[in-house]
């Protein structure tokens, strides 16, 4: 039995191909430390009938030719994808997952945060209704004939209405002529405005009117 | 462009290419489709009893994990050896339903799947191939799988013993045992040799 684990590959090789007397000298030599001639003849003759059959059948039956298409496509399909889904290695995951780590890692440490104030701009546009007085000026002219008289005289006319009960225009009014001062004689101390007293006054001190 | 570019990519490794669908290259993938996907129907309908609709879905699934966790591929080690892990890991599963298996037999009748008759190889080859189902339903769900894994898919040992989880002593030793017994099973077929 152990002596059968060292028979060597190439006489089964030989069994397939050869009758014994077609082997050389060095092969006649190896076969005949495991088997006979005869046996060797009839284990070559078994061989290469039972291989002849094999080919035989196998040659009516192949694989159906649809089934080299279909996996033709599904090679072409998978090795199609997009890129994001492609398998990769879990090494090259967990390198990437490291570095984006190492990257959140490294920008809370070095770096300070900044106060921001937020300011939020706007631009209301208010629309409002003025109020637009516009003042019209016009001019009317009154047409009056004027009447000159002087305060005197007025005083006058309104006594003569009175006693006579006529009323005086401005055409009768000649009747009674006003005395009338003149500015000169504004200067006569009898005209002169009174003072304080009576008895500043020239007229009572002219005419001897005594204080009562 | 595209039909420039799968020129380019049929000259890469499978690893390389990987890398490129990692990058979403569509011609890639095209590639690596190209490559592996009639292969590995192949083998899944073997294993899976020739239910043709549940390898297809299963084929499915398994390229539609390159395309949506690419990730998943050690860059360091085969790709043939990783996907082939994936689908017989997903037979696996399928096996713990017992009720939905049914014979290679009876899925190729319901399929029509039947191979013409050989004219030349010496012996009937349609009874060969009735006898060789009726045996690999017979295997246990490891024994099929190092059988299709060597002899369908052609993988080394190394790569096997990857799949299977296995010591390659182990796989040697698996393997020695079945070619043993099948062909000693089957040497009726073969009576000119």
């Amino acid at each position: 039995m152990d002596q059968l684990h060292e028979i060597p590959d190439e006489l089964f090789g030989l069994m397939g191909k050869k009758k014994f007397h077609e082997l050389d000298e060095r092969q006649q030599e190896m076969t005949l430390q495991w088997f006979t001639e005869e046996e060797f003849d009839r284990a070559a003759s078994f061989i290469q009938d039972t291989e002849a059959v094999f080919r035989a059948d196998e040659a009516l039956l192949v694989p159906d030719p649809a089934l080299a298409a279909t996996l033709s496509a599904r090679m072409r399909d998978k090795h199609s994808k997009p890129l994001l889904m492609r398998m990769i290695p879990v090494w090259q995951a967990a390198a990437a997952l490291m570095i984006i780590a190492g990257a959140v890692w490294w920008s809370v440490q070095y770096t300070t945060p900044q106060e921001k104030t937020l300011a939020i701009r706007d631009t209301v546009y208010l629309t409002q209704e003025v109020a637009v007085t516009q003042t019209v000026y016009d001019t009317i002219y009154i047409t009056q004939a004027a009447t000159k008289q002087t305060p005197a005289q007025q005083i006058t006319r309104q006594k003569q209405q009175q006693d006579t009960g006529i009323s005086y225009t401005a055409g009768n009014t000649g009747a009674y002529p006003l005395h009338i001062l003149e500015v000169s004689s504004l200067t006569d101390p009898q005209n002169a405005a009174a003072v304080n007293s009576m008895s500043d006054d020239p007229l009572v001190q002219r005419f001897g009117f005594r204080r009562f | 462009m595209t039909h420039q570019n799968n020129d380019q990519h049929t000259e890469l490794s499978d690893e390389a290419l990987m890398l490129l669908v990692r990058e979403g290259s569509e011609p890639a993938f095209n590639t690596l489709y190209k490559r592996y996907a009639a292969r590995l129907y192949a083998f899944l309908l073997k294993m899976l009893g020739y239910d043709t609709e549940k390898a297809q879905d299963i084929l499915q699934d398994i390229f539609l994990l390159i395309i949506e966790r690419p990730e998943k591929f050690d860059a360091g080690k085969k790709f043939s050896a990783w996907i082939y892990t994936i689908a017989a890991n997903r037979c696996r599963n399928e096996y713990r339903n017992q009720s939905t298996r049914q014979g290679i037999l009876q899925s190729l009748a319901v399929s029509g799947a039947t191979a013409p008759a050989s004219a030349d190889t010496g012996h009937d080859l349609q009874r060969f191939r009735k006898r060789l189902y009726e045996l690999m339903d017979a295997l246990s769900e490891e024994s099929r799988l190092l059988w299709l894994l060597r002899f369908q898919q052609e993988l080394p040992v190394s790569r096997i013993a990857q799949i299977m989880g296995l010591p390659a002593g182990t796989v040697k030793s698996r393997l020695y045992y079945l070619v043993k017994e099948l062909s000693g099973k089957l040497k009726i077929y073969h009576p000119y040799k």
